[in-house]
């Protein structure tokens, strides 16, 4: 049991390792990634395509397809209950009802056949013991909440636009007031004008349900709003993680300062962008050493024969450098 | 909704005249016309020939004959068969509940146990389930359908007594074989069609959307998955269903089924052109409204269908 | 990778690129195994057909009478024991390949040629000319093609050509229907307009550009095709509206075993067997190559 003054754990990741086996390929997804979660608080998640955020996600809601998905190890542990031992019907329990998830794109996770008021209700007809139509009703109160009209509960999708359509996802994933969310890109699809809005939405809807949330992004500034701790992952490892403070205003991971500098400064516009040369190693075929080394200014030749090891600066920030070793190295970036 | 119904409608009637004019220009090259088989042996003059051409219109140029012939189709006259001396009609009306009985139980057949078996086989993609089953509908395509036929009266009626060989005595047991012949390959259609289709849809992001709350698989399969792939399917099973109506001539030949396939045949071989005519006419008729039919059903199962065709600008799309 | 910028070495790289294509055509091919056996035993019926005259003795062997060897059940001398002329029914099955697969492919060929023309233009120029061609084809394409093979072979008159014409008109729909649906996916192609830009000619467009990239589905329909024309044309013989006796064609033979299936089943069993193992193998190769031209059709 948590002490009084101790916040609640809701979601911890320990050890997790996802490959896909493709073609005879083996593609090392995620590689030992820790992460937890505490009940209110928003972790961001940052990093290129392909980093292995989405499949993290997924392990967390066991919903790795499989095959060609296999979780190789590491523990899940969610409202103290390890859903790594957990079978299928049990983990159907908690699904949508303790741990959500918001998908990136709102035109492609809808079922086009069926009303959006009938696939909100579905999400109250797995997990409580109620009628069809006190779902319905409860579905187009759920709809009044992320606000749309309860009288569209009888539209289909394509009735409407895309910025909608993101609203009913998430209504159908606080369907059951769980206390994860998960959002993977929610507004990457989305213009910018409607992108802004959800965002309002979820942060609002976040605080009144009182979730904790991890959100997903490759965008820096979406976390600098709605984040209070960020992890970066690249190439299926977390590299730097910590409090927003830390990891924006002390950055201590190359890869992170990389991310910073490939963003325009629009304080100072005559200021060329840095993008990060060279692209993400081939997960099917990872370095030996650390994944970054090949692009890092820093790389060093330990960089490129042992894998980095968790370097914690302080009590909430930790940095995955070989490079920390050396006494005095720090990065060009300094702090803010 | 009423006014892409009739539009449907209205873009049949060009393919049924063509189709029409097609069948009886090409019956009327066809060797054998009814004045020769009066003929017979008897020595006419070429008056008496020329009267009989006379009498039943041969005189006059093609199209001329087959807009009357389309005139009196209109009607529901087919013209009196010269074998029998029935009109087609009537013929046609006789047999064809015994067609319908056998496409209706062939198409029953090949639903019930194709789509489980197609659903079974996208859904363990791949493996060895997937593949038997996957040869299994392969080789139920490359079964001549008279030949299986043949070789089930061997089997059920001939070596075990077990079932009647030909015939439609108005009972099921007589039904059994014919409709398990016409059902095997329609069975290996229609299952290779839910596969793909099932296929389509089985890795869209809407099921994950309805695993990650918390649905089992039998729910994210039967209810959601199969809705979104039903078109492709009711598509195949209508014009199967449309293709047995019209066109089981074969089976019904080698069960001997008193339907409207073997009349066909029978009367091809009588060389009775006007029967031939007219069934053909009317077979190709009735598949092709029925696959009508099939098309506006759509509407039913999919909205996206139904909106793309109702009446646009009832209420303004956000 | 599709990105070639267009530089002078633009043939070496398209030839190059030609060759691995079909290479790994075949290596995806060959990984099914199904299709591998669908090949070789097509590879073996082509063989026996196109041999069997230099195998067989038509006139000694296939269609000789042999009354005294009438109706023997199948045994080490006669296989598939003899038909009600005393004739072997397994060197009439064989010889039979000839008739069955050149019916089949010629009919393919009558559909190809037309079908494949037909749709080109329809998909290519577009326009008055798309709309004739494809009302055409929807006016043939609806009615059932067992009805259009009988109506044409009972007006032309039967005989193995009207047999190989009347297939050949109904398959004549499908060609059409989908070298348009190919043609029209790849008729605004940059590269298309990239031949039109330097004032190709539009034949010389059409050859070079538009049908070696449509050739895909096509190849397919063929093999496909062939397949379900060899059944189309042993059921109209079996109807008495094909290859006429004494010709050996599994239809016809399955329609002479018909007479005496109360006493001598295996006389209808063996034709048949022929049928289906033919198609089951040229389906075979069929699902093969689609999936191997067209992977993600797949997935």
């Amino acid at each position: 049991m948590p002490e009084k003054n101790e916040i609640k754990k809701v979601l911890e990741i320990k050890n997790l390792t996802v490959r896909f086996d493709v073609d005879g390929e083996v593609v090392r997804a995620v590689n030992n990634v820790n992460l937890s979660l505490n009940a209110g608080q928003t972790l961001g998640l940052v990093g290129e395509t392909g980093a292995g955020k989405t499949t993290t996600a997924l392990a967390a809601l066991r919903l790795v397809p499989d095959p060609p998905g296999i979780i190789e190890s590491g523990e899940i542990i969610i409202n103290d209950k390890n859903i790594m031992d957990l079978p299928v019907q049990k983990m159907q329990k908690i699904r949508g009802d303790e741990i959500s998830m918001i998908f990136q794109d709102p035109m492609t996770s809808l079922d086009p056949v069926q009303t959006v008021g009938d696939q909100i209700a579905e999400s109250f007809l797995l997990h409580l013991d109620i009628s069809r139509q006190e779902a319905v009703e409860k579905a187009k109160d759920m709809l009044e909440t992320v606000g749309i009209p309860r009288e569209r509960a009888n539209e289909y999708p394509h009735q409407f636009s895309g910025g909608m359509r993101q609203r009913v996802v998430i209504a159908i994933a606080l369907a059951c007031n769980p206390s994860i969310l998960i959002a993977d890109e929610p507004t990457t699809a989305l213009d910018v004008t409607i992108q802004a809005q959800v965002l309002e939405l979820m942060k609002d809807l976040k605080a009144q349900y009182n979730m904790a949330m991890i959100m997903i992004t490759h965008d820096l500034g979406i976390i600098a709003e709605v984040c209070d701790d960020v992890a970066v992952m690249y190439a299926g490892r977390i590299v730097e993680q910590g409090t927003l403070k830390d990891v924006f205003n002390h950055t201590r991971h190359p890869y992170t300062e990389g991310l910073f500098n490939s963003l325009p400064n629009i304080n100072c516009r005559v200021e060329e962008l840095t993008p990060i040369p060279g692209q993400m190693p081939d997960p099917t075929n990872l370095p030996k050493g650390c994944a970054f080394a090949p692009r890092c200014r820093y790389a060093t030749e330990a960089c490129k024969e042992k894998q980095p090891e968790e370097h914690w600066i302080s009590d909430t920030h930790m940095v995955a450098c070989t490079a920390y070793e050396q006494e005095g190295f720090h990065i060009e970036r300094g702090d803010r | 909704m009423w006014r892409y119904c009739l539009r449907r409608i209205l873009q049949l009637i060009p393919i049924i005249i063509g189709v029409s004019f097609l069948i009886y220009f090409l019956m009327d090259i066809a060797p054998g016309d009814i004045v020769l088989l009066k003929m017979g042996d008897n020595n006419m003059t070429a008056e008496q020939i020329e009267a009989l051409y006379e009498q039943y219109g041969l005189n006059q140029p093609l199209p001329v004959r087959y807009l009357k012939y389309m005139g009196r189709l209109l009607q529901g006259d087919l013209g009196i068969s010269q074998a029998t001396g029935e009109p087609v009609m009537d013929m046609f009306m006789a047999r064809i509940g015994s067609t319908a009985r056998l496409a209706i139980a062939s198409v029953l057949v090949s639903i019930i146990i194709s789509i489980p078996l197609g659903i079974i086989s996208a859904v363990h993609d791949g493996t060895v389930i997937d593949n038997v089953a996957s040869f299994g509908t392969l080789l139920g395509l490359s079964i001549p359908n008279f030949w299986l036929g043949l070789v089930l009266i061997i089997v059920f009626s001939l070596k075990l007594g077990w079932l009647p060989s030909n015939g439609d005595d108005g009972t099921i047991k007589s039904l059994i074989l014919p409709a398990i012949t016409i059902g095997t390959s329609l069975t290996a259609a229609l299952g290779r069609t839910t596969r793909s289709s099932m296929l389509d849809v089985i890795h869209q992001d809407y099921l994950r959307t309805v695993r990650a709350k918390g649905a089992s698989e039998k729910i994210v399969i039967w209810k959601h998955a199969l809705k979104n792939a039903m078109i492709p399917i009711l598509t195949v099973a209508g014009e199967q269903f449309a293709g047995v109506l019209g066109g089981s001539a074969l089976t019904e030949t080698v069960f001997a089924w008193p339907g409207t396939g073997r009349l066909l045949i029978d009367s091809i071989n009588g060389r009775d052109v006007t029967t031939v005519t007219g069934l053909l006419i009317l077979k190709t008729l009735i598949g092709s409204v029925i696959i009508l039919i099939v098309d506006l059903l759509y509407a039913a199962v999919d909205p996206r269908v139904r909106a793309r065709f109702a009446n646009s600008g009832r209420r303004k799309k956000k | 990778m599709n990105q070639n910028t267009v530089s002078s070495s633009e043939s070496v790289t398209k030839k190059y690129k030609k060759r691995s294509q079909f290479a790994e055509i075949w290596r995806r091919f060959k990984q099914n195994k199904g299709a591998m056996v669908g090949l070789f035993v097509v590879f073996v019926i082509i063989f026996i057909a196109v041999f069997a005259d230099v195998l067989f003795d038509y006139d000694t062997q296939v269609t000789a009478m042999d009354i005294a060897n009438r109706m023997k059940e199948p045994c080490m001398e006669h296989l598939f024991g003899t038909d009600e002329m005393g004739r072997d029914i397994f060197i009439r099955v064989l010889y039979g390949s000839r008739a069955s697969l050149s019916v089949g492919a010629m009919a393919t060929l009558i559909g190809l040629i037309v079908g494949m023309t037909l749709g080109c233009i329809a998909g290519y120029f577009g326009g008055a000319i798309e709309d004739v061609i494809m009302r055409a084809t929807d006016i043939c394409g609806s009615i059932p093609h067992i009805l259009m093979g009988i109506a044409i072979v009972s007006a032309l008159g039967v005989s193995t050509m009207n047999l190989i014409l009347a297939l050949g008109f109904t398959s004549i729909s499908s060609f059409v229907r989908i070298t348009r649906a190919a043609v029209l996916t790849v008729r605004n192609q940059e590269y298309v307009e990239a031949g039109r830009a330097i004032g190709q000619s539009e034949a010389k467009i059409i050859f070079s550009h538009i049908l070696p990239n449509c050739l895909s589905p096509i190849i397919v329909q063929v093999t496909l095709r062939i397949a379900s024309a060899i059944v189309a044309a042993s059921s109209l013989s079996f109807l008495g509206l094909g290859v006429k006796p004494p010709s050996p064609e599994w239809g016809a033979l399955l329609s002479a075993g018909r007479t005496y299936v109360r006493t001598k089943p295996y006389m209808t069993l063996f034709p048949g067997l022929a049928i289906m193992v033919t198609v089951l193998a040229f389906n075979l190769v069929g699902d093969g190559l689609r999936d191997a031209l067209d992977p993600k059709l797949r997935k």
